[in-house]
């Protein structure tokens, strides 16, 4: 099958973003009555053509704050973290001042958030006086947070803090003058606009600290620690604080990696840096070089394990037991690459995860498949027993048994509940982008990345960027199934439906021939030497996908043919000297889209099912004599 | 039928009785795993040219797959042969019956007068066998609780998971202990052809006189299980049924029976230390 070829360079990747939303902080915490008291400013830059009237600020840890927020009135179970927390959590603004105007802001604010009267997570702030394009609204801002227990990947367990959503933060500024504004949703993550960090945080003397951005300590009274950290071109800052851990650094090209992990993880911290190492390598080779000097990797106490396997710009949450390495799992490896690999589906292709989520977990949950699967090959989930699974095949399996209830390219919490989410926006999507990579190649779809890379870095990309460069490197039928999949919730179903196979030899009977009529007998008959027929392969859903089709012959011979997929059957036709007895369609397993592979094959004899009898048998037997004492 | 005495009483003797029980091991099992791997063959996989070799590929996706589409009728079937299972567990103590007369007895077995002393034995194996697993299960179930309660440290995770792990060793300790003493039990009753409360008497007896071998002494036997069927794991990993070549099958499956074989044997070398330590009984 040919494919365009990659024809044109990629174009040259963007240094810096434009900083739109810049916080300068100082927090301390109070690890007592687990509270944080925070003040500083928030520079906002209007890098639209539009005055700016108003600001919306997510005040997120509001979530937590009673029962009426619309995260914790929501179904639960059908959130990220799972549960409901169990102290209360919520955020207190007591001032918000223009600088440039001397004016206060907070008084004006609404204290709901838009169209939700119980909400008070997503708040409007009206200016006093408008903002006007390529002017910079500087407001001085103080704020207490009381932190609940860890729940949705923020709190504290005892002594143990970790500190996300927690300040007073700028919805994402669009380029019409709009904000991307939204209530603190259990299905969704977040958006914002890149920025300058400049945090500084004091913490009891004991702690150790991980966070965001480049660290130094600074002064602090006696008794405390006080550490400055800044972060560029970043659109989130979070940070944890425990006496408990224990560090592993190493410094991996130009990146100073840390790990945090509880005593007792120091096989996990040694799991997490190797997979640290062959992430970045691998990925920057892929997507782009990482852009930041620091990358820190907290492993939080099993404890406080709601607060682990999340993604912040330059740190990242990983989680499991401490045993978990000798259990023969490759959990820790997982979690690690997926979330290392949110610092570029996420961090750095800075898309509005409420709006488009499959744009960060989707396309991330495929680069880390495909990560995994060079790394460990088909038992990159499991491997013992004579069995391997792969994290592709168990994506597969997920994916299908949602088939396309909804749209991979829609809004987080338009999905009908987070199962959905998982399986759609997390799932589909790797497999989506796992068949890509297979039916069109591996080697055109990594450039159609790098191009999707270069365009979204330090950018927000849309869905139709990405789009855009599938059709430039793998073409518009390429593109055309992108489109099917993402926005039309279209599937494919290859299947066998019929094998014809019969011999052409002449046969007993009477035969008219030139020479005259000739008889022959069945006892006359020889074995047949030629044969002809046919397979009918049909395609149901909309996507498609070239397949290749195996034909078995009955002298043990295979043959295959390529169907491009277009129309809705195909008829591989045959002639030759042995007899069909089987077809295989998409025998390399390159269509991971495809939604029942139980009928994709067929052949003239029952072949029963021997392996599994014999391993049922053995497992029954074991089960039989050891049922009863 | 004269029994023997307490320094004959050997596994090695009776070699056809570990063989015919592991025979009918095979057959019950068969009855159980027969229906779901029809039910696997029908759900598409017997119909692939290379058959249900396809559910060992790398990756495990048609594995996978079948789970997906097949689970829930695979699920209802093996509800539906829970009383096979269960006839299947009774077959097994009417086995360990078997084994404990055969093994008791010096003369030659004569197979009426030998089932009929076997059979005799029964209802009382299986209200002791009953009784043995409801108190295991109650030991777990205390475990479960015990384990939940042990206070999580935050900074202290091995100690935590350590705690965790020598409560459950604690558990599975009484709970084969538990086991053992069952089966001294049950030595008693085929040794002394005597009513269950007689027999738990002697076995309490034993088991004041030899607490160690009378709760522990199957675990050299169950090791030598456990390293049986570690081999095997590792000979079915090699094997790989994955490829082809019906051989591969056929080398599977004698390397489980085999296994299956040690394990009647076993069973047979721990009864046989049960029935001397009954018979030496002061």
């Amino acid at each position: 099958m040919a494919f365009p070829q990659p024809s044109s360079a990629t174009q040259p990747l963007l240094e810096h973003p434009v900083r739109v939303a810049s916080y300068t902080l100082d927090a301390k915490l109070n690890a007592v009555d687990h509270s944080v008291h925070g003040r500083g400013t928030i520079e906002l830059y209007n890098y639209t053509e539009v005055p700016l009237s108003e600001v919306y600020l997510h005040l997120y840890m509001n979530a937590f704050k009673n029962d009426n927020s619309l995260f914790l009135r929501s179904p639960f179970g059908a959130g990220r973290s799972g549960g409901h927390g169990n102290k209360w959590g919520y955020i207190d603004v007591k001032r918000l001042y223009a600088r440039e105007s001397q004016s206060e802001l907070w008084p004006g604010h609404s204290a709901k958030s838009p169209g939700d009267p119980e909400d008070e997570t997503d708040v409007r702030v009206p200016l006093t006086q408008p903002l006007a394009p390529g002017q910079t609204l500087t407001m001085e801002v103080e704020f207490d947070v009381k932190l609940p227990e860890v729940v949705e990947r923020t709190g504290y367990v005892d002594d143990y803090h970790f500190l996300a959503q927690w300040f007073p933060k700028l919805a994402m500024l669009l380029p019409d003058g709009s904000f991307a504004h939204f209530a603190f949703h259990p299905q969704s993550e977040f958006a914002a606009n890149f920025g300058s960090y400049d945090v500084t945080l004091d913490v009891p003397a004991g702690d150790v600290v991980g966070a965001t951005g480049s660290c130094a300590a600074a002064a602090a009274p006696a008794g405390r620690r006080a550490l400055r950290c800044r972060a560029d071109d970043v659109h989130d800052f979070a940070w944890t604080s425990w006496s408990s851990f224990q560090e592993r650094s190493e410094r991996i090209g130009s990146v100073d990696v840390r790990v945090l992990v509880p005593p007792g993880h120091s096989r996990n911290a040694e799991l997490e840096l190797d997979t640290v190492r062959f992430g970045l390598k691998n990925f920057g080779e892929r997507f782009g070089p990482y852009p930041y000097p620091t990358l820190t990797v907290v492993h939080p106490p099993e404890a406080a394990g709601d607060s682990g396997g999340m993604e912040y710009p330059t740190l990242i949450t990983t989680g499991g037991s401490w045993y978990t390495p000798f259990t023969g799992a490759r959990a820790i490896e997982a979690v690690t690459i997926h979330e290392l690999g949110h610092q570029w589906f996420y961090g750095v292709f800075a898309n509005d995860e409420h709006r488009f989520p499959f744009l960060d977990e989707g396309l991330n949950s495929y680069a880390e498949h495909s990560s995994l699967a060079a790394r460990y090959g088909s038992g990159s989930v499991f491997s013992g027993f004579g069995l391997t699974i792969s994290n592709e095949a168990l994506s597969r399996a997920i994916a299908a048994a949602r088939g396309a209830d909804e749209p991979i390219a829609q809004g987080a919490g338009d999905f009908f509940s987070f199962r959905s989410l998982g399986a759609i926006v997390y799932n589909r999507t790797a497999s989506l982008f796992s068949t890509f990579e297979r039916v069109y190649g591996k080697a055109n779809l990594d450039l159609a990345f790098r191009d999707y890379a270069a365009f979204a870095r330090f950018r927000h990309p849309e869905p139709q960027d990405l789009v855009a460069a599938v059709r430039g490197r793998l073409g518009e039928a390429a593109a055309r199934n992108l489109e099917r999949a993402l926005f039309e919730r279209a599937g494919v179903d290859y299947l066998v439906r019929d094998v014809q196979s019969a011999a052409k030899d002449p046969r007993a009977g009477v035969f008219d021939q030139a020479s005259g009529r000739l008889t022959v007998a069945r006892s006359e008959v020889r074995p047949p030497a030629h044969w002809a027929g046919h397979a009918i392969v049909l395609r149901h859903g909309t996507l498609e996908l070239p397949v290749q089709i195996e034909l078995d012959f009955e002298d043990g011979h295979r043959e295959r043919r390529d169907w491009n997929g277009s129309g809705s059957r195909y008829t591989v036709s045959y002639e030759g000297p042995a007899k069909l007895v089987g077809v295989v369609i998409d025998p390399e397993r390159r269509v991971l889209l495809d939604d029942d592979l139980s009928n994709n094959a067929t052949s003239s004899e029952d072949q029963g099912a021997p392996r599994s009898l014999e391993r049922l048998l053995y497992v029954t037997e074991l089960l039989l004599g050891g049922g009863l004492p | 039928m004269t029994a023997l005495g307490p320094g004959e009483i050997r596994a090695r003797r009776r070699p056809f009785v570990v063989l015919a029980i592991a025979g009918s091991r095979i057959l019950s099992g068969f009855c159980v795993a027969w229906p779901l791997a029809s039910l696997i063959s029908g759900g598409g996989v017997g119909l692939r040219p290379e058959g249900d070799r396809a559910l060992f590929e790398g990756g495990g996706y048609l594995l996978l797959e079948l789970l997906r589409l097949q689970g829930g009728p695979l699920a209802a079937a093996a509800r539906g042969l829970v009383p096979v299972f269960v006839l299947g567990l009774v077959l097994t103590t009417a086995c360990n019956a078997a084994l404990l007369v055969a093994l008791n007895l010096r003369d030659r077995l004569a197979v009426r007068g030998w089932l009929a002393r076997a059979v005799e034995r029964v209802p009382a194996l299986l209200v002791l066998g009953t009784a043995t697993a409801i108190g295991q299960l109650a030991l777990i179930v205390a475990g479960v609780f015990a384990v939940d309660a042990i206070p999580e440290a935050l900074a202290k995770p091995v100690a935590t998971s350590v705690a965790q792990a020598a409560l459950w060793l604690l558990i599975a300790l009484l709970a084969g202990a538990l086991g053992g003493f069952s089966d001294v039990v049950k030595a008693s009753l085929v040794r002394h052809e005597s009513r269950l409360l007689d027999s738990l008497a002697r076995a309490f007896k034993c088991l004041r006189h030899s607490p160690i071998r009378a709760s522990f002494g199957w675990i050299p036997y169950a090791l030598a299980f456990l390293v049986a069927a570690l081999v095997a794991a590792e000979l079915t990993e090699r094997l790989d049924v994955s490829r082809a070549g019906a051989w591969r099958v056929g080398a599977v499956l004698i390397v489980h029976q085999l296994v299956i074989t040690l394990s009647v044997a076993a069973r047979a070398a721990w009864f046989a230390r049960a029935l001397r330590l009954v018979a030496t009984d002061p």
